[in-house]
């Protein structure tokens, strides 16, 4: 009886691990490119994808089809969200090479970074699956406030940059 | 005679690679290195004036294991330190993957280890050299899968290592994963040694210290960029992975 339950558990381990690191790989950028400033207006859309408000005035037949294309979009543009924080992954990561000191601190905030975002990724991916069974749904709406805060950076990091290529 | 063949036909090959570095006035610039392939002429080319059966062969197979293992350690250590050297930055990446090299291939070996225990009985029973073949074993893997480790954590950085770095981790790491498959097939021989597998893992050796040799290249004058990187702009750039993050979780939370 344990052992079946310790297997159960062992896979399920397993896959968890597996979903991780392709959600990583995903976040690694494909070449070496600068950071470029994020654009935080691209993911106003992503937060009223998948609100249910906008449902209420689709007929009830075709509400399916719609959750179906709006979820599909969606997991666009977290690819694109992905896309955009392997840019800047990449961006710290120059930073580190050219440093002329060991950065443990910065490693460190790196790694833990990395895992954090990995693991909202699978965490979404979780939820957007339930959400296509017809269980629970992403509640995206609280997004605004740290979009807001991304913009804010984003046009902070504009002028360092700048600074930086120059 | 094979055994004699074999071992002469790698010290001709370790000869060849330190001639090369030599040549292309390397040889400064690898010391351990330049050591390790001294030493392995040198310790081939014994084995292969005695006879495998007699007794001094036997005692200076065992004196020789340790310092295999401390020629190859030195070599390793001297090609990532020569690595990190040129990019301090990226040190504490190479220090987790050792970590995590060492972790794993300790595990590896532990499992190895248990998992062909009843089948090593015979060695063991025979001789105690059986435990000095498996440290040799262990340290060897070990360094092989460290090499790895590294080599493969820090290929997500833009560096610009010099062809020569990598071909000699390639070439450590394909050495160090040989010898360490040879010591595990001859350890579940009865009397912990097979004289094909080790002709064979000589021929072998001597084939990558060639292919070695000839694909080194001159000493490259390529210098590591050095830009002080603004620290806010670092700290922005955290920041900006943070606030990625934060909208991540939030929208992962519900």
């Amino acid at each position: 009886m344990l052992l079946p339950f310790v297997a159960f558990l062992v896979l399920i381990a397993a896959a968890a691990g597996v979903q991780l690191t392709i959600r990583m790989r995903s976040m690694e950028p494909g070449g070496v490119t600068v950071a470029a400033p994020v654009a935080g207006e691209r993911y106003r859309p992503m937060l009223r994808l998948l609100s249910d408000e906008d449902l209420e005035f689709v007929p009830s037949h075709l509400r399916a089809t719609v959750r179906a294309d709006r979820r599909m979009l969606f997991r666009r543009y977290l690819k694109c969200l992905a896309r955009d924080y392997g840019r800047l992954l990449s961006g710290v990561r120059l930073a580190m090479v050219r440093s002329g000191i060991e950065r443990p601190e910065l490693a460190r905030a790196l790694a833990k970074n990395r895992l954090l975002f990995a693991l909202a990724l699978c965490r979404i991916e979780y939820r957007l699956t339930l959400h296509a069974a017809g269980l629970g749904h992403v509640d995206v709406s609280n997004l605004v406030e740290a979009l807001d805060s991304l913009r804010g950076q984003v046009a902070a990091f504009t002028p360092t940059a700048a600074g930086a290529a120059a | 005679m094979p055994h004699r063949t074999t071992e002469l036909l790698v010290t001709a090959a370790a000869a060849m690679v330190a001639g090369r570095l030599f040549w292309f006035g390397l040889a400064r610039r690898f010391p351990a290195l330049l050591a390790w392939l001294a030493w392995q002429m040198a310790s081939n080319a014994a084995l292969a004036v005695l006879s495998p059966n007699g007794l001094l062969y036997f005692w200076i197979y065992v004196a020789l294991l340790p310092l295999e293992c401390l020629f190859s350690l030195l070599a390793v250590r001297e090609l990532f330190a020569l690595v990190f050297a040129a990019y301090p930055g990226i040190r504490t990446i190479g220090r987790w993957a050792m970590y995590g090299a060492l972790a794993l291939s300790v595990a590896a070996t532990l499992a190895a280890t248990q998992i062909l225990w009843h089948q090593t009985a015979s060695g063991r029973a025979h001789s105690n050299i059986y435990y000095v073949q498996l440290g040799h074993r262990s340290v060897i893997f070990c360094l092989a899968i460290i090499i790895a480790s590294i080599l493969y954590s820090i290929s997500r950085y833009p560096l610009h290592l010099g062809k020569n770095t990598y071909l000699s981790c390639a070439c450590f790491g394909t050495l160090f994963l040989g010898e360490a498959a040879q010591s595990l097939l001859d350890s579940l021989a009865p009397k912990l040694f097979n004289h094909s597998i080790d002709w064979a893992t000589n021929l072998f050796v001597a084939a990558c210290l060639a292919a070695w040799a000839l694909w080194l290249q001159p000493a490259e004058s390529a210098v590591a960029t050095r830009v002080t990187f603004a620290s806010p702009a670092e700290a922005d750039l955290l920041q900006e992975l943070a606030s990625l993050n934060q909208l991540l979780s939030r929208a992962a939370r519900r």
